[in-house]
């Protein structure tokens, strides 16, 4: 058998290579499969579309959550590493695996979503998506930035 | 219970007017329902004869029986909730319930109970709706012998039987299949949950959260995402189920999280994944199950503490015990393990030396999961050999002290 030369084989080589070097340094959010990876705090399956959240930690490792409660029960609960800020994204409730990032988006708290962990908490790209969603509900509810989200119950 | 519904029918007494009964149906006294429902009155019955009705939501707010004769068809037209019940004492039995709406920002039903109490749901066929049977605030309801089947490609909306905030419920003998969850439990609490066939639901098939004093038995969760999930409940029994074909990387066949002072007795867990995993559980105790070919017929978390494993019978699963700590604090007695090769000079039944339920290997999967690939290697068995003679890695003080040679009968 008759072996190919070398610098073929390296020019093959090459594009997977840094296919995967790039693959190794994506640390962006990885959509959710909705019906089967588990929510990181409550072990509970992801199957609701309108809800979902994803930490990213500075190595790349993603924990998913199927609600924004738990997401942040286990921001509190986790020990804080100094220098250590993982990348916080949620799903747009309107939206299925679009993410935000947390600091941009607008959230609606209210007692008529039924988020899967009952945080009743969803996350819209824009103000005015989040007032017409208010509005289907029948009004009512909170309006809150992220900061809110993580120290109010 | 009784004698609340004596004293209730004692109240009624004096109005009480011999009950009617009116008939729905082409060339009967009314061509719809709508129409007989506004003329019945309370204790009425109303037959509705076969043929497709096509009516929108359809409420129904005086105490009266639906009866459905030759199953006639009730058609939601992919838009409206199907049957909307706000009365207490009404039986609905014998239809078919179809292609009801959904809605993302409200939980549409085929058929929905909405602050009433002693209503029955009876053989009824429901497909093609959001949520199937929809308990709100719902009391001491029967809900007897349906057939639930999801809206296909869209199982991830509704949950065939949900009980929200409801009290004394009796669910038995439903079949249910192809929604997120088979039947789901939220506030719900003293209920019975027995003889009920839940298969192929997205997540679980039956799903308790903050639900306590409940039990469920006689009950088969087949190929479900998990077969059963409790959660944030106490006093839960779980008695005589069988639990199968779980499989998946989050596939159990049951879950448990965050709970205390329940019983797991007498189940079959066979062909799982993960037969029962447990977080945050105390004071459970779980006797006289067979776990039978899973990949880990236990994993328990070191959040676990005071729970006795007695009286179960491990056969040919990848792992009987899987654990993150010591489990010191959790008990083990009694239980047949296929993999324990132990003697019993006495011959009384039992093994004569304590019997080591986590292997090695068993830990060092749970540590490093990839390691799983090494599974049946010699080198892993030849290792497991040696831990058990001489514990290093293994929590050297959780040991089944009276180990069976022979399986507990059934």
């Amino acid at each position: 058998m008759m072996t190919p030369p070398r610098h073929v084989l390296l020019r093959a080589a090459a594009p997977l290579a840094l296919t995967l070097f790039l693959a190794g340094c994506d640390a962006g959010p990885k959509s959710i499969r909705y019906g089967q990876d588990e929510c990181a705090e409550c072990k509970m399956t992801l199957v609701d579309q309108h809800y979902g959240a994803e930490l990213i930690t500075p190595k790349g490792k993603i924990l998913k959550f199927d609600d924004l409660g738990c997401l942040r029960t286990y921001q509190q609960r986790a020990p804080k590493a100094p220098g250590v800020v993982p990348r916080l994204v949620v799903i747009e409730f309107n939206q299925p695996n679009t993410f935000l990032p947390v600091e941009q988006a607008f959230f609606l708290r209210h007692d008529r979503l039924r988020s899967p962990m009952g945080s009743g908490t969803a996350a819209f790209v824009t103000e005015a998506g989040l007032e017409a969603t208010r509005r289907q509900l029948g009004g009512g509810g909170q309006l809150l930035r992220w900061p809110d989200v993580m120290r109010t119950p | 219970m009784h004698r609340l519904r004596l004293i209730a029918l004692l109240g009624l007494a004096p109005s009480l007017t011999p009950a009617a009964e009116l008939h729905v149906g082409a060339g009967q006294t009314f061509a719809s329902i709508r129409p007989a429902l506004a003329a019945a009155r309370a204790g009425d019955t109303i037959f509705v004869h076969s043929g497709l009705y096509r009516e929108g939501n359809l409420l129904v707010g005086k105490p009266v029986a639906l009866v459905g004769l030759d199953r006639p068809r009730l058609d939601g037209g992919a838009t409206a909730e199907v049957l909307t019940i706000t009365a207490s004492q009404v039986t609905v039995r014998g239809f078919a319930v179809q292609n009801g709406g959904a809605a993302s920002l409200a939980d549409l039903a085929g058929i929905k109970v909405h602050h009433a109490s002693h209503v029955t749901i009876e053989d009824n066929r429901i497909s093609n709706c959001s949520f199937g049977i929809y308990l709100s605030k719902a009391h001491d309801t029967v809900v007897r012998s349906n057939e639930i089947v999801g809206i296909p490609g869209q199982n991830n909306e509704g949950n065939g039987i949900h009980a929200w905030s409801c009290a004394g419920l009796e669910l038995d003998r439903n079949r249910v299949s192809g929604q997120r969850d088979g039947i789901y439990l939220e506030f719900t609490t003293d209920s019975a949950i027995t003889r009920n066939l839940v298969t192929d639901n997205l997540r679980y098939g039956l799903h308790f959260m903050s639900s306590h004093r409940n039990t469920y038995r006689g009950n088969s969760f087949l190929c479900n995402g998990a077969g059963v999930a409790v959660m944030y409940s106490h006093e839960v029994r779980m008695e005589a189920n069988l639990f199968g074909r779980s499989w998946g990387s989050a596939a159990y066949g049951l879950l448990l999280k965050d709970m205390a002072d329940s019983q797991i007795v007498g189940n079959t867990f066979e062909s799982n994944s993960t037969a029962v995993t447990m977080q945050g559980v105390t004071r459970m105790t779980v006797e006289r199950n067979l776990f039978r070919e899973n990949g880990w017929a236990l994993q328990v978390q070191s959040s676990c503490t005071d729970n006795v494993f007695s009286g179960n019978n491990f056969v040919g699963n990848s792992f009987d015990l899987a654990t993150n700590g010591q489990l010191d604090l959790n008990r083990f007695d009694g239980n047949y393990w296929d993999k324990a090769e132990n003697f019993d000079l006495n011959r009384d039944g039992v093994a004569d030396v304590p019997y080591r339920p986590v292997s090695l290997f068993a830990m060092l999967v749970e540590r490093m999961p990839s390691a799983l690939l090494l599974l049946r290697s010699p080198l892993v068995h030849f290792l497991d050999r040696a831990e058990r003679i001489f514990p290093s890695l293994t929590p050297d003080r959780l040991i089944d002290p009276h180990p069976v040679m022979r399986p507990h009968p059934r």
